[in-house]
């Protein structure tokens, strides 16, 4: 909750929903925790490209894409 | 001018509505949605989604059709033969239908254009695929804002989705209650630990329910202002994490307790062949063109209907027939053949406001012969519902009736009174024929091989305006 309560008030977000014609409530926890995750997932996926930029380098070949569900796995934490 | 009726489930978004005329279902388009029906039409996004059938296709119809001021268009979509809900879907049916739901928004991106709303209610399965069948559900991105229907997506898919697929795939029944799907903080109550080992579903449900609790009826920024923008890339990376996260719940249906009833002793091969046969003989007689199979297993007699040409909707209780139903229509690509999760014994009921967004199961019905094998003793045993209410049901369902008798003595019937006192005295074939003969016609009776079941073709004889006869 601090995290999300850090972003918010870093200005991270922001959020519009102008369009006339949409008439959902999107709420305003569901907005935070999007910005939340798009920095997340942005950060895990640019640590993939220079993990396979790395290996490449080194000259070890990764297999094709792993099965994306697996690298949805956090690390044991329990 | 032909009279107009409204749908019941279509009056929240102000982009247009939906009514029936003559029978056909079309959807009215406002003026104040214009500007994004024309960017959908000529973006080449409609031409995308359609050509993949994620889409459903229209055609537009001509402008005297419009009911109310403020129509811009009005659209003749392809009808759907049958629509169902996501509560009467198993788990893989709501897990496609989710894959579907995050393809179209990933598409409308591509095309400038978002998904202003993520309701399952908005897919149906149209010739075995998961289509959105709402045009009226985009809207042009304006770039920096936020995915407004990202809380309907978790509630309508991910939540029933993680429930069924970590705790019990009974869970999915929540749905019914729930019609604006399961309520984040609920679902992630009802989670086990171990799923905050998941990223996804960390983030898209635990951390998700959190913030929305702890943020509800506050602004997002302080100061009324926005900051930095959430872009496009930001919603295509949510979309894929959505995605991975939805690829990586499964169900193992084959725990199922139904699912080997076939491969058992129910009765020998021959007889088995025999019924095949024979429904195969009754179908022709009754040319249906559209089928409810009631009780239908993992549909191997919906088949015969659907390989006729009738589309043939397949239900059952059993959540792990109806997933393995669902999987051989799919691998089979079959088209005629709509796998659901229906419980004769209470049927999904008319829900939402003033009770009509959502038709009951009755209300739906749409078929010319039912077929109800080897059903009748769970329903009268089992369930203790007498003979001629049995009748009464299905003869408000569809004018034609085949129908298997188990008679008392057959194995499945003992096993179904073996701990308890048989106070079936009027189950019996006699008593049986007597009481149906009173609502149907016996257009055809038949001795299965190798047991004393019977097989009927019934026609109905004429129904009262209360559904007595």
């Amino acid at each position: 909750m601090r995290l999300l309560q850090a972003i918010r008030k870093l200005g991270i977000l922001c959020v519009c929903c102008r369009a006339l014609v949409a008439y959902l409530d999107p709420g305003s926890g569901s907005l935070i925790v999007q910005a939340l995750i798009a920095v997340v997932v942005g950060a895990l996926a640019t640590l993939r490209f220079w993990k396979t930029r790395l290996l490449s380098l080194l000259g070890i070949r990764q297999e094709d894409d792993e099965e994306e569900a697996d690298t949805e796995a956090l690390p044991q934490v329990d | 001018m032909s009279d107009f009726e409204n749908v019941g489930g279509s009056f929240r978004d102000p982009s247009g509505f939906t009514f029936v005329r003559d029978g056909a279902v079309y959807r009215q388009v406002n003026d104040v949605y214009r500007e994004h029906y024309d960017h959908l039409m000529q973006s080449g996004l409609y031409a995308e989604l359609t050509e993949r059938r994620l889409l459903v296709p229209h055609s537009e119809v001509d402008a005297s059709s419009h009911r109310i001021p403020g129509a811009y268009k009005v659209l003749l979509p392809r009808q759907a033969p049958f629509i169902s809900y996501p509560y009467e879907w198993c788990f893989s049916q709501i897990k496609d239908a989710a894959l579907a739901t995050l393809e179209i928004l990933k598409r409308a991106l591509k095309y400038g254009m978002i998904l202003k709303d993520a309701s399952a209610y908005n897919i149906q399965f149209l010739a075995g695929k998961p289509t959105l069948i709402d045009t009226l559900s985009f809207e042009i991105y304006k770039e920096g804002a936020a995915w407004v229907a990202y809380n309907q997506f978790c509630q309508h898919f991910l939540a029933p989705l993680a429930l069924m697929s970590h705790k019990d795939v009974r869970l999915g029944q929540l749905l019914r209650v729930h019609l604006d799907g399961i309520p984040l903080d609920l679902a992630a109550s009802l989670l086990p630990k171990h799923t905050y080992r998941k990223l996804g579903i960390t983030m898209h449900l635990h951390l998700h329910a959190r913030a929305r609790s702890r943020y509800a009826g506050q602004p997002v920024a302080k100061d009324g202002k926005s900051g930095k923008r959430l872009g496009k890339k930001a919603i295509i990376d949510i979309a894929d994490s959505l995605r991975a996260t939805v690829q990586g719940l499964r169900w193992d249906h084959r725990r199922s307790s139904w699912a080997g009833y076939y491969a058992g002793d129910s009765y020998q091969d021959a007889g088995f062949d025999d019924k095949r046969k024979l429904v195969s003989e009754y179908l022709d007689v009754a040319t249906p063109k559209r089928v409810w199979d009631l009780g239908a297993n993992t549909g191997v007699f919906s088949r015969i209907a659907s390989e006729r040409g009738a589309y043939t909707v397949s239900m059952d209780n059993d959540p792990g027939v109806v997933e393995e139903n669902y999987l051989k229509m799919k691998e089979r690509k079959e088209q005629d053949l709509l796998p659901l999760l229906i419980d004769l014994s209470n049927p999904s009921a008319a829900a939402g406001w003033a009770n009509e967004e959502r038709d009951s199961l009755g209300e739906r019905r749409n078929a010319d012969c039912i077929l109800a094998l080897a059903l009748i003793h769970h329903i009268a045993i089992a369930n203790n519902v007498p003979l001629r209410r049995i009748a009464h049901f299905f003869a408000q369902l569809a004018p034609w009736l085949i129908i298997e008798f188990v008679p008392k003595h057959d194995k499945k019937v003992r096993a179904l009174l073996i701990a308890r006192q048989d106070i079936f005295e009027e189950y019996s074939q006699e008593t049986f024929e007597r009481i149906f003969g009173e609502t149907y016609e016996v257009a055809k009776r038949e001795k299965l091989r190798d047991s004393d079941r019977l097989l009927y073709l019934m026609r109905r004889r004429l129904i009262s305006k209360g559904g007595n006869t």
